[in-house]
């Protein structure tokens, strides 16, 4: 009986030898990645949401049936497979020694592969931290590439149903190809965000298997989470199945600049740019303009002109913010277009060319600074550790007026020499102090959610808005009002009596003094008292100091803050 | 109604290589008219590629008439798209829009 057992045992291997080799497979990081499998309890569960991902009523739990079910389909050279799933083909063939007949070609035109980081947008919740995407650039240039990236529909919601939908994993999400040209008009013209490009250090092969991984990914959708299954986690994960070891791993939360540090710190990233937004190259030429030729800069927006008188800053000024406003502003669009014309013509005459901004290539790439650990003293009273695990500070360029930033789950712990710590937890803390003027009459935001914790429970919500405007492109004139609903006064740390709802008042100026040094002064009425605070805040490399002196009628603090960005 | 001017004389585009050079036009437009008086022409290049792979024309020709004084000074995008599509057929016998 044995020995038929084994002769039985021995025929299936001359047949079908791959197959009893199949198990050593289906656990591989390569066939895990490719059909999107977690780790789930004891087993796995495939993030793929369409039973077309898979070709076993089971495959999206069980990676060993759909690995041998393919692996019989490969055997075969089914069409339909190699034409559906091309890179698992592709796998399957290459760990069995089998020959190789692909049914897809995917386009050989492809140079390089890009990745572009357009960084925070402040108008859209699921785009504070940042977005990713891929560019397939072909050998004809950029203009006639694709990006490949992840994208949620959510609709057009909004902040708190956004953000809901958006924890609970309510929105589809699906990888989308689609021309370059199309989706950058988007950032350059209609949100104008700063965006950085880096080349990604791939092979030919992997970017054919990049391609190949496109055409299986039509076949599903996965639930977008807004905190850890995002674009930069997809965009990770399809990272993780061309490259030789994973960069996207399980986390609590992730964001795109997370994705770019891990491919930085393997050594994946070269030739760095940056392309800066056109309303902060306006801003400044604008500012620098006077008052006449800011007058005559606005009339080429509302007139229609035959011929311009305007000099060349007014018209390079209206050239560089013309295609935001025809995008933000389609009933200027005619007027616009036709004086952006006769501005052109004026300046070729003129000799003067080169006025659309190019990016900027930096020397070396650099990691992204998205998180800060800090310490301060402030005299005579106590010591602040301090750690933001996600902080994307208004200082990494820290000569740029605007104060943009956004920090997530800062915690705080003031020690004092005699009595009890306070900690604190900045759940949010937003501010989007932007350029108001005659041309973008932008305003601006702060809102911050804090809970402290000393002896009891504390809190204090920050909703304020306004406007601020450029001082004559060296600094930020400011001016805020809103509303605290809180029980503790965060300045001068003291327990209010009960919850109150307070109105605030806050008027400052940031003025940079070199390209490291920032003076600081404001007044604001807050928690019902005066304050003026004063200061003086220094860049060194990373490390950020400041020197501030907090002043109400009561009593005067000083406080000297170390805060290096990581 | 619009009448298909063209079709006596010049041959229509297929319809994926007409819709890939309408919508590049008109999403590149204010790019386009830049790049006529910009140092650099990237939009320009593109686009004269596009042409020159549909029609079998040389891209310098469609180089010079993306760069001629009628089309860089035309403000509206659907002229201006209408305007080169006379001037392809006239340059190529292929048109890519029905007029």
């Amino acid at each position: 009986m044995n020995k038929i057992y084994l002769f039985l045992l021995f025929l299936l291997y001359l047949i079908s030898p791959p197959l009893l080799f199949a198990e050593d497979h289906y656990t591989s990081r390569e066939w895990l990645n490719l059909l999107y499998y977690e780790q789930s309890g004891s087993g796995y569960k495939s993030l793929a949401e369409e039973d077309g991902f898979f070709i076993t009523k089971q495959g999206k739990t069980n990676p060993k049936d759909e690995y041998e079910a393919s692996l019989k389909l490969v055997l075969a050279q089914d069409l339909t497979f190699k034409t559906k799933f091309p890179l698992r083909y592709k796998y399957i063939v290459k760990q069995h020694n089998l020959q190789y007949a692909p049914a897809v070609q995917v386009p050989a035109n492809i140079n390089k592969v890009l990745i572009a980081y357009p960084n925070r947008y402040m108008n859209n919740p699921a785009s504070m931290f940042g977005h990713l995407f891929l560019v397939l650039e072909t050998n004809k240039g950029i203009l006639d590439s694709d990006i490949l990236h992840y994208i949620a529909d959510t609709a057009a919601d909004r902040s708190i149903g956004y953000m809901i939908k958006g924890l609970s994993g309510q929105y589809k999400g699906w990888f989308l190809r689609e021309p370059y040209y199309k989706k950058i008009k988007g950032y350059n013209y209609v949100e104008d965000r700063d965006i950085i490009y880096y080349d990604l250090k791939l092979s030919k092969e992997q970017t054919e298997n990049l391609q190949l991984h496109y055409i299986e990914l039509q076949n599903s959708f996965f639930y977008y989470y807004f905190l850890d299954k995002n674009c930069a986690f997809f965009i990770g994960k399809l990272l993780n199945i061309v490259l030789d070891s994973d960069i996207a791993t399980k986390r609590s939360y992730i964001i795109p600049s997370q994705i770019i540090n891990d491919l930085f710190d393997v050594n994946l990233l070269e030739n760095e740019r940056l392309r800066v937004a056109n309303t902060k190259v306006f801003n400044r030429l604008f500012t620098g303009l006077n008052d006449e030729q800011k007058r005559g800069l606005i009339t080429l927006f509302h007139e229609k002109k035959e011929s311009i008188q305007a000099d060349p800053d007014v018209l390079k000024a209206f050239i560089i913010i013309s295609e935001y406003m025809i995008s933000n502003h389609s009933d200027l669009a005619d007027n616009i277009r036709s004086n952006r014309i006769t501005a052109y013509k004026k300046l070729k005459d003129l000799e003067t060319s080169n006025i659309r901004q190019t990016d900027v290539k930096k020397e070396s790439v650099n990691r992204i600074q998205s998180e800060s650990i800090g310490l301060s003293r402030v005299f005579n009273n106590y010591y602040e550790i301090s750690f933001n695990p996600i902080y994307f500070s208004e200082y990494d360029h820290f000569n740029i007026l605007e104060v943009i930033s956004v920090k997530g789950l800062g915690t705080k712990i003031n020690l004092y020499p005699n009595g009890h710590p306070l900690y604190q937890l900045d759940l949010v803390d937003l501010n989007n102090i932007i350029q108001s003027n005659d041309v973008l009459n932008s305003f601006s935001w702060k809102i911050k959610s804090s809970i402290f914790y000393k002896d009891s429970i504390l809190t204090n919500q920050e909703v304020y808005y306004g406007f601020s405007w450029n001082v004559m492109n060296r600094g930020l004139l400011y001016s805020l009002v809103g509303l605290n609903y809180t029980n503790f006064d965060d300045i001068s740390e003291i327990n209010l009596d009960s919850l109150k709802l307070l109105p605030t008042i806050q008027i400052g100026l940031n003025h940079n003094l070199t390209d490291n040094l920032k003076i600081i002064v404001s007044y604001e009425n807050k928690f019902q008292k005066d304050y003026i605070t004063t200061g003086f805040i220094y860049k060194y490399n990373n490390l950020l100091n400041k020197l501030i002196l907090i002043n109400n009628k009561d009593h005067s603090t000083v406080k000297l803050s170390f805060e290096y960005l990581l | 109604m619009l009448l298909p001017i063209f079709s006596y004389a010049h041959t229509k585009l297929p319809e994926d290589t007409s819709n890939k050079i309408i919508s590049f036009t008109l999403f590149n437009y204010d790019n386009l008219i830049a790049d006529c008086y910009e140092k650099d022409s990237p939009y320009i290049s593109q686009l004269a590629s596009l042409l020159s792979e549909a029609t079998g024309v040389t891209e310098s020709t469609y180089y010079r008439l993306l760069n001629s004084k009628e089309q860089s000074s035309e403000p509206v995008p659907v002229k201006y798209m209408l305007l080169l599509n006379r001037k392809m057929a006239e340059a190529s016998n292929y048109y890519f829009v029905d007029e």
